[in-house]
């Protein structure tokens, strides 16, 4: 028995588009250790041949047929998201169930994906904003999975080879509960027919879900780490710690105390450091969503000798924040915000699809999206209170800054009431924390 | 150039509505509208409506020269709320650099009824969203919101566009915001720092010379009094295209707009006069070194505006040699030849001629020289080895499937509509557009490639790696005082 996937779909006919997306519950914490990146490369060396076609014949028939094929990935899933015509639907299909089924990883092809990540890597550092938060992730969940680098580093990526790529796909396809989804002008019988058609008869799963990852672990003291780079004008900055998961009881809580912290363009820190001083471009906070503990973020960018200010203004911002709570006036407009702006959530099929998709792909309980707005009107300037001080210490956090060392090391670490320790890390290099 | 009578064309493949019939009781309302209207000014007049693949934009004036279009969507409760401006970069002088840009950061401050802050809070009470963007030949705000909420966007707006305060404090504010905008997108960046280099080289006298944030020393310099003369200048009723898409319907939009809008007077807007470029004749070369891990190539080749006929068969054309994996020069230099990790191009598509950009990151250890002759080179044999019927084909589909990816959301719609009405007097532009694109030939593509394609027509920018650091002779910062991040 090949077994049967979930099918999801949203429907939306005006458009003569199709959206798909193949999404499999493992990630790249399946890597094995030393090997990070396989399974970013085999994604990528999906479409370098598959069936009887090369690489130039499929990339070819891909743009002939109106398409694109993208990869996703992170530490606990992967995907394969396609956009079609729709009139080229079932000939896009067919090719989508070669590359799927018969990728043939062929070694000079696994190689020449394995150059381009590489280049890819490198070409990276010249974007401070990433290096900020590649950094940023890396130091926060270091020795957890989540820090782990889902495209690998310089030093794994040059070891990997096509056997990696090969044991990587096979890892992640043979798992079960796959979920096969589509938005736009296709209906669910469509999609049945043309996976029965098509993918039936190659797709066998084998393999349970992976066991969901511990709870990473939250360090305490204050850290600073310096990507050191030249002649930088302006400071990227990332300050935060763990922020919540799912599971929380105070998870609505915190995420509406988030909100009024620095979710809305006239929240308290984009209000003090963009509206008032003047600072940074950018101003906000972030707690991410998934089904894991993720992180919560400050993100500024300004002038670099405008850096020390803007973070002792961030800290005590969010002292404040955790000391105090948010106010019952807050409370009662963000709350207001998030009802009347869910309806963006769901405004197109492709938005629609996601939150589905988040739910049949075991990232999100079942209900999550539906229940979401409901839960946070019910949250109590109690509840946030609560949650601030059990989440966010302000005693423990990381504080990321891309700055020319040289020049703001010492006013940067002024800065930092309690600084524990400080890191510098040249920009061109690659660390990373197993 | 494009055909009008173009604009009423169906894109094949997009469904096709139950066409709409527009009778005398259909614009009874609109009667019913002027019969009240307080002055000349406030009359709405229904302009001739223009088909939009499966649906219908609908087209009105206001007496003092507001133009309003509406395409009706009632697939969700939502509603985009655009603005655009005839209004941007390429009407500054030198010195005055950036103001336009300037200026659309402003117009989210204070009003003569709304305190600071008010704008955004009210937005925000509603669940909606809002932003701008500003280029060289516009300037354009948005609205996303729910349908309910028309009446208080339409309020908003309109008290922007007639009431806002420029105090020196603000003006000062927001201008150590632009000035951090800048450091962000220019001079922290290497491609923000080349595409701007590229623009300055190879316009001497058009105002495409100078970037749309402006000079850092302009930025830094402007008053209120600047600010208040462009608002006076440019944010006329005339000068403005209201551009609704989503859950609204016409009489209850124009009831609002006349409400809001109808005391505005329009104003005497400046001639566009500018200084034509000079056709260039010789190649112009700048060299730059940054720290930046790899070498990078900024190529612009002189190209035709967007309303030239050939703008299309240029698109046609940088489509098949660089829009991704299955282009021929992307394959020839990415994958086959490994000499770059990336390349993008594309072709202005601005009310005057602009260029062919095309940008190249190199591998690591590869010199601008080897990688700027493999383009050369690839350049060269387009010429030799015309664009092949399947080049032709693939490139058609991909733009194609661009096209379509932005009328998904009630936003991309407003902002195709708006951009093309603006730049070109034409909403459905895109569609006209896209029966351009579709209409191009392989010997179209062959003329334009001799023709635009030209050495002594280009700009060329190359970027050398600064040494790396490890490289440098390095301090006591290495890797002092790590902990290694264990946790």
């Amino acid at each position: 028995m090949s077994g049967t996937p979930k099918f999801v779909v949203e429907s939306f006919t005006t458009v003569p588009l199709v959206e798909l997306v193949f999404a499999m519950p493992a990630g790249s914490a399946l890597d094995p250790k030393g090997r990070e990146g396989s399974l970013v490369l085999a994604l990528r060396s999906l479409r370098r041949g598959a069936g009887g076609r090369t690489s130039t014949q499929i990339d070819d028939e891909i743009d002939r047929l109106g398409a694109e094929l993208s990869t996703g990935c992170d530490a606990l899933q992967c995907s394969l998201h396609a956009t079609v015509i729709a009139r080229n639907l079932e000939p896009f299909f067919a090719l989508l169930a070669e590359i799927a089924l018969r990728p043939t990883f062929r070694e000079d092809e696994v190689a020449r994906v394995r150059r381009e990540i590489t280049a890819e890597l490198i070409d990276a550092r010249n974007d401070d904003r990433t290096l900020c938060g590649r950094y940023f992730r890396r130091n926060l969940f270091a020795g957890h999975p989540l820090g782990r680098p889902s495209a690998g580093t310089l030093a794994t990526v040059a070891t990997l080879t096509h056997q990696d790529a090969s044991d990587a796909w096979k890892r992640v396809w043979s798992t079960k509960e796959m979920v096969v989804a589509a938005a736009g002008d296709i209906t669910e019988a469509q999609l049945r027919a043309l996976w029965d058609k098509y993918f039936s008869k190659g797709w066998a799963p084998t393999r349970e879900r992976p066991a969901e990852i511990a709870e990473p672990a939250r360090k305490k003291g204050r850290h600073l780490v310096i990507i050191d780079k030249p002649a930088r004008t302006q400071s990227q900055i990332l300050i935060g710690t763990l922020g919540t998961h799912p599971k929380d009881r105070d998870h609505h809580a915190l995420y509406v105390a988030n909100t009024v912290f620095g979710g809305t363009f006239t929240s308290r820190l984009t209000q003090e450091i963009r509206s008032k001083r003047g600072w940074s471009y950018g101003a906000s906070s972030r707690l991410g969503r998934e089904r894991v503990r993720e992180a919560f973020t400050m993100w500024t960018f300004p002038k670099a000798t405008d850096a020390p200010d803007c973070i002792r203004v961030e800290l005590s911002l969010l002292e404040a924040l955790c000391k105090k709570g948010v106010s019952a006036r807050e409370l009662t407009f963000v709350k207001k915000y998030l009802k009347e702006s869910a309806v963006f959530d769901t405004d197109t099929a492709s938005k629609r699809l996601s939150q589905r998709l988040d739910e049949a792909c075991g990232d999100m309980p079942a209900g999550y999206h539906e229940k979401f707005v409901p839960k946070t009107q019910e949250v109590t300037l109690e509840e946030c209170q609560r949650a601030l001080e059990k989440r966010l210490d302000p005693r423990n956090l990381l504080l990321c800054v891309t700055a020319t060392a040289s020049d703001s090391r010492a006013a940067l670490e002024k800065s930092i009431r309690g600084l524990d320790s400080t890191t510098v890390i040249p920009f061109d290099r690659d660390e990373y924390y197993p | 150039m494009q055909a009008t009578s173009a604009r009423r064309s169906k894109v094949a493949g997009v469904k096709k509505s139950e066409k709409r019939v527009e009778t005398a009781d259909d614009d009874r309302w609109i009667e019913r509208l002027n019969a009240r209207a307080k002055s000349k000014r406030a009359r709405v007049t229904r302009e001739p409506s223009v088909a939009f693949g499966a649906e219908t934009i609908q087209r009105f004036r206001l007496g003092n020269g507001l133009a309003v279009l509406l395409v009706e969507s009632h697939h969700a409760k939502v509603v985009s709320f655009h603005t655009w401006f005839g209004v941007g970069s390429r009407h500054e002088r030198d010195g005055k650099t950036g103001l336009a840009h300037l200026f659309e950061h402003l117009m989210f401050n204070e009003t003569k009824n709304l305190p600071a802050g008010t704008f955004d809070r009210k937005l925000e009470s509603i669940g909606a969203s809002t932003n701008a963007a500003t280029w060289n030949d516009w300037t354009y705000y948005y609205e996303d919101l729910p349908s309910d909420a028309l009446a208080l966007v339409v309020a908003l707006e309109s008290e922007r566009m007639k009431n806002l305060v420029l105090r020196k404090s603000v003006v000062d504010n927001e201008i150590g915001v632009v000035a951090n905008e800048r450091r962000y997108r220019v001079e922290d960046d290497v491609d923000g720092t080349v595409n701007e280099l590229l623009y300055k080289t190879a316009f001497n006298k058009h105002p495409y010379h100078h970037p749309t944030i402006g000079w850092m020393s302009d930025i830094l310099a402007f008053t209120p009094e600047d600010c208040k003369r462009f608002y006076r200048t440019f944010y006329a009723p005339n000068n403005a295209r209201i551009i609704v898409v989503g859950d609204a319907k016409a009489p209850e939009l124009l009831a609002l707009v006349q409400k809001h809008y109808g005391d505005l007077a329009s104003a005497e807007l400046p001639t566009d006069g500018y200084d034509a470029e000079p056709e260039q004749l010789e190649e112009r070369v700048e060299r730059l070194v940054k720290p930046t891990p790899t070498a990078k190539v900024a190529i612009g080749y002189k190209s035709p505006a967007l309303a030239h006929h050939d703008n299309a068969a240029l698109s046609v054309l940088c489509e098949a040699l660089f829009g991704g994996r299955s282009a021929r020069i992307f394959r020839a230099l990415v994958t086959e030849a490994e000499l770059a990790t990336d390349l993008a191009a594309s072709v202005s598509q601005f009310r005057d001629p602009g260029l062919f950009e095309l940008y190249a990151t190199a591998r690591e250890g590869v010199t601008v020289e080897v990688l700027l002759a493999g383009i050369d080179h690839e350049i060269k044999s387009v010429i030799s080895n015309p664009v092949t019927a399947q080049e032709l084909e693939r490139s058609i589909a991909r733009q194609e499937l661009g096209f379509l990816q932005g009328l998904e959301s009630v936003g991309g719609r407003a902002e195709q509509i708006g951009f093309y009405d603006t730049v070109l007097d034409d909403p459905a532009g895109s569609l006209t557009r896209l029966t351009a694109l579709r209409s191009v030939t392989l010997a179209d593509v062959e003329r334009v490639a001799r023709e635009y394609l030209v050495r002594s027509r280009r700009t060329v920018v190359l970027v050398e790696p600064a040494p790396a650091s490890s490289d440098a002779p390095e301090g006591d910062d290495g890797d002092s005082a790590s902990d290694g991040g264990d946790a």
